[in-house]
């Protein structure tokens, strides 16, 4: 996080919409993220049995500010999106508490139901019929990129929760067609999902973002052209300071900290599944691991996107990007996540490890 | 679970190890394209415009100079709101709003939208950009060729093309010594196509053009100018030129022709006056040109001054064709040929010089070829070898017929003749000086060679001195207070589709001042003077203006008068016997 915050610094100055104030982005981004750093001192002190309990207050708050998204006067249309709720002094988006919703309800759904929830009823079709008016929602903003992060979250839960291989691969081969029948109807957005495959062919429309993003990575090399040296902020790269932070420090600052990046999400990920594993119960195993997926998963496709690996979806790089609402969710899931380390089955067994499985917990933080 | 959590981990590590690799890829691997793709991208080559090095008459007055200006031009593409900004630039710049908005309007990313704005109104205009938000005009720094003088010295200084490089006179001759050397700067830029200052990278800084200061003296020129503006009026004539040099130095004092044109404003003026008569037009001389023959004849060593000519009583059969002088004259000393005019007895004595002989003094005084003065647009005139000459030739060339010359040629014969028999280059650059005052050039005088002996070119003098006295042809050429010393001329014009033009004459006078020791030569040649014809001589129409612009000249350089003559009367004018062949 403190690379955000030094990257923001850099970068926000030079921002479309930042007000004349060079630090615009920095000041409220610092608030947002001692905010968030409480919420998750708050919540690490909580046990994880209380989430089980109110998961039903998620799940409604969640569809509540869903729908309060498409009305006009809290509801904030944006680049023809309604993705945000304005309350006066701050913006958030709901979908991303919707996210914690969901990944509260599964982890509760799967852990009521226990073996039961391997069939198909117990397993697939009850929680779907729970997700569908989340997602709907959620795609009804015009926010693909969420909606599929929420499905493929939901997806790994229920694999992980044991659901039977079959149905997941049936639901799998459903969507598969499905995408692939979508694609054929509109030829045009087929193009545009494929832009990313030929950044050079594209550079001048769909594919401006990205491939300004890849002359930003390229340009960098290995040791960057040094903190603030960026040109590719100077308004070439549109969302230097939000979804296109992760090639302003392959810019910068070069392959060295991308790599250093990468590595950091890797060990949330590995450090994340590990204490999910070893999770005092069923509950707070899967919802650690709904978590660290969550924040790996926007992760990868924000890495994905930028590097042209992945078609363009707006999706912020966790901890780094510019967004309050995104910051303040990510410290949430770390707190949770340190919550149910508390409370491991390993610590009781050997008390020494905790302060060697405590350090990629603290570095992460900082 | 576990195992479905640990191959979830193990799929989510394989992805982030996939993007390692494409990150090496592109940063490692493809580093140096993307370096290059950004760089094309973001930064350019400005060019940073020398300053053109200024004009400098002989005591140091501008005569053409760079003065700062803005070129407006507009990016369309960065337009942000059309009708304010075209109504501010048509304001500003005082253009019609309709042209402008169809220059905003245009899709193009670079339209000039005024040249030469001063830069008051550009700065002016930028701010109120600046204040109201509005984008897509920018303010290029350039620079503007003023001429203080206007028209005067027009025909030398030249002019400037749009492309900012001379296309005549000086600024032309000596373009690459006043263009200097443009400089650059590579600049970043943001997308919006603004100058980001912090990431300036290589620089060159302009080499300011040089100084060049010529041998005109802006007073002789204004003296000379004026009187041929005076005459162009009240004779009318097709043209009329005049030039002014030293004639020890070959120094060109001043030099100017009607019609003419302003350097400020080159393109309002029709095509004839940009033609700098002196060196771009040819002639016959006329009667200017007898001095050769008689320079010839006493260099040889075949007659002196005093050595009597029989002139034939006016009329001279010779090749089937009779040859006339105006006036006829028995016997005449070959001093008294000169100062009378006759064409009988200049004929005669180019007879016994001989063809072959009479053709190298004619090459020796400098015509036929260029003077090399640094001028562009310099003719040689035409001088036919012997070889090509008809039976008719050794008596029609002595008198300036059947050859052609530019007006200076005849004024750096003369002055030949008034510096002791040496011909001089003509000089029209003095020095050449960089911007940082150091002097990269200075032009000396240059003898091309020793013409005749000194001894005949006194001779020569002192019957030119005469022509100008009571016995002569051109009496009006006098001035109060000096010997004048000259020749008068006149032609019946060419007809550029061959043969002559019946009525009309080139008439001339070309003098110098004082005879004793010349401090300058002048020649002024008049083109086709709307004037009577029996009154259409040089004697006449030129040597009275040659008159007015010695009397100024000499007062301006202060030259010491030598003895005091009567001024001349109007009934002296009466007397004026220019001889003249009119063929039939």
């Amino acid at each position: 996080m403190a690379l955000g915050i030094v990257m923001l610094t850099s970068t926000g100055a030079f921002a479309e919409d930042n007000r004349g104030d060079v630090y615009y982005f920095l000041k409220r981004q610092v608030i947002w993220a001692i905010l968030g750093v409480s919420v998750c001192i708050t919540v690490s002190r909580i046990e994880t049995d209380y989430w089980k309990r109110v998961w039903w207050f998620f799940y409604g708050m969640a569809l509540v500010l869903l729908v309060l998204c498409f009305v006009p006067p809290i509801g904030m249309r944006i680049n023809g999106s309604w993705r945000w709720i304005n309350l006066g002094i701050l913006v958030f988006q709901p979908s991303e508490l919707a996210k914690v919703a969901v990944i509260v309800f599964l982890a509760w759904w799967f852990d009521k139901e226990g073996r039961a929830g391997k069939g198909f009823l117990k397993g697939i079709l009850m929680p779907g019929i729970f997700l569908v008016p989340i997602l709907g929602l959620i795609a009804m903003e015009v926010d693909i990129g969420t909606t599929v992060l929420v499905a493929a979250i939901a997806f790994g839960m229920m694999f992980v929760a044991g659901v039977s291989l079959w149905y997941l691969a049936g639901i799998m081969s459903l969507v598969f067609v499905g995408m692939l029948f979508m694609a054929m109807q509109i030829g045009e957005r087929a193009s545009r999902l494929l832009a990313f495959l030929k950044p050079d062919e594209y550079r001048l429309s769909e594919g401006l973002q990205q491939w300004q993003a890849l002359i930003a990575f390229g340009s960098g090399g290995l040791m960057g052209l040094g903190l603030g040296e960026g040109r590719q902020k100077l308004k070439y790269l549109p969302y230097a300071h939000t979804d296109f932070i992760f090639p302003m420090v392959g810019e910068e600052l070069g392959l060295v900290f991308t790599l250093g990046v990468v590595l950091l999400y890797v060990l949330i990920c590995l450090t994340g599944f590990w204490i999910a594993s070893h999770g005092k119960d069923r509950f707070s195993g899967l919802l650690g691991f709904g978590f660290v997926l969550c924040i790996v998963l926007q992760a990868a496709v924000n890495i994905g996107v930028t590097t042209s690996v992945l078609p363009n979806k707006g999706m912020p790089l966790p901890f780094v990007s510019y967004g309050g609402s995104n910051l303040v969710i990510c410290w949430f899931m770390i707190g949770v996540m340190i919550s149910i380390y508390r409370r491991a089955r390993v610590l009781e067994v050997e008390p020494e490890k905790r302060l060697l499985e405590n350090r990629p917990v603290l570095r992460l933080r900082v | 679970m576990r195992w479905r959590i640990f191959l979830v981990g193990v799929v989510v590590s394989l992805v982030f190890t996939i993007y390692s690799a494409r990150l090496i890829a592109i940063q490692v691997g493809e580093h140096g394209k993307f370096v290059e793709l950004a760089a094309a991208k973001n930064t350019y080559r400005q060019v940073i415009p020398a300053r053109r090095g200024r004009i400098l008459d002989a005591k140091g007055e501008v005569l053409a100079m760079d003065r700062p200006t803005r070129r407006v031009v507009a990016d369309s593409t960065r337009v942000n709101r059309v009708e304010e900004l075209a109504k501010l630039a048509s304001e500003r710049l005082e253009l019609p709003v309709r042209e402008v908005e169809e220059k905003l309007r245009s899709g193009r990313r670079y339209v000039v939208l005024r040249h030469g704005v001063a830069e008051e109104v550009a700065m002016d205009m930028q701010r109120e950009m600046m204040e109201r938000n509005l984008r897509g005009i920018y303010f290029e720094v350039t620079s503007e060729r003023v001429y203080p003088n206007g028209a005067l010295l027009g025909h030398v200084l030249g002019f400037m093309n749009h492309e900012r490089r001379g296309v005549q006179g000086i600024e032309m001759s000596m373009d690459r010594y006043l263009a200097g050397q443009d400089g650059f700067r590579d600049v970043e830029r943001d997308r919006d196509g603004r100058e980001v200052v912090v990431y300036r990278g290589l620089e060159a800084l302009p080499r300011d053009g040089a100084d060049v200061e010529l041998t005109i003296d802006m007073a002789i020129q204004a003296i000379l100018e004026e009187e041929l503006e005076k005459a162009y009026r009240e004779l009318n004539p097709w043209s009329i030129c005049g030039v002014i040099v030293r004639p020890k130095t070959g120094e060109i004092l001043a030099m100017g022709s009607r019609p003419n044109f302003d350097s400020n404003r080159p393109g309002e003026a029709e095509s004839e006056g940009h033609k700098n008569r002196v060196i771009s037009e040819v002639v016959e001389p006329g009667s200017t040109f007898k001095i050769v023959a008689m320079s010839a004849a006493l260099n040889e060593g075949l007659f002196r001054p005093e050595s009597v000519i029989f002139c034939e009583n006016g009329r001279y059969f010779y090749g089937g064709r009779v040859l006339r002088d105006v006036h006829p004259y028995g016997n005449l000393t070959v001093h008294e040929v000169l100062v009378k005019s006759s064409n009988i007895g200049s004929s005669k004595l180019a007879q016994r010089v001989g063809e072959q002989k009479f053709y190298e003094y004619i090459r020796r005084f400098g015509f036929g070829e260029k003077s090399g003065v640094d001028l562009p647009g310099e003719v040689g005139g035409i001088v036919h070898p012997p070889h090509r000459w008809t039976k008719l030739s050794i008596t029609r060339i002595p008198m300036g017929h059947e050859i052609a010359v530019t007006p200076l040629q005849i004024a750096m014969a003369t002055a030949a003749i008034a510096n002791g028999g040496r011909l001089m280059t003509p000089l029209i650059v003095k020095r050449i000086v960089a911007s940082d005052g150091e002097e990269l050039m200075t032009f000396r005088p240059v003898e091309v060679r020793r013409v005749v002996d000194e001894r005949v070119a006194g001779m020569v003098k002192a019957a030119m001195a005469d022509v100008v006295g009571p016995q002569g042809t051109a009496k009006l050429a006098a001035v109060a207070g000096f010997r004048v010393g000259g020749k008068t001329g006149t032609a019946q014009r060419v007809d550029p589709r061959g043969g002559y033009t019946p009525g009309k004459y080139v008439v001339s006078f070309c003098g110098f001042l004082p005879v004793g020791d010349p401090e300058f030569v002048c020649l002024i040649m008049v083109d086709d003077a709307k004037t009577l014809t029996t009154r259409n001589y040089g004697g006449l129409v030129a040597a009275p203006i040659f008159s007015r612009v010695a009397e100024k000249v000499a007062r301006y350089l202060d030259i010491v008068p030598e003895e005091m003559v009567g001024v001349l009367t109007m009934a002296d004018e009466q007397e004026g016997n220019e001889v003249v062949n009119k063929q039939p």
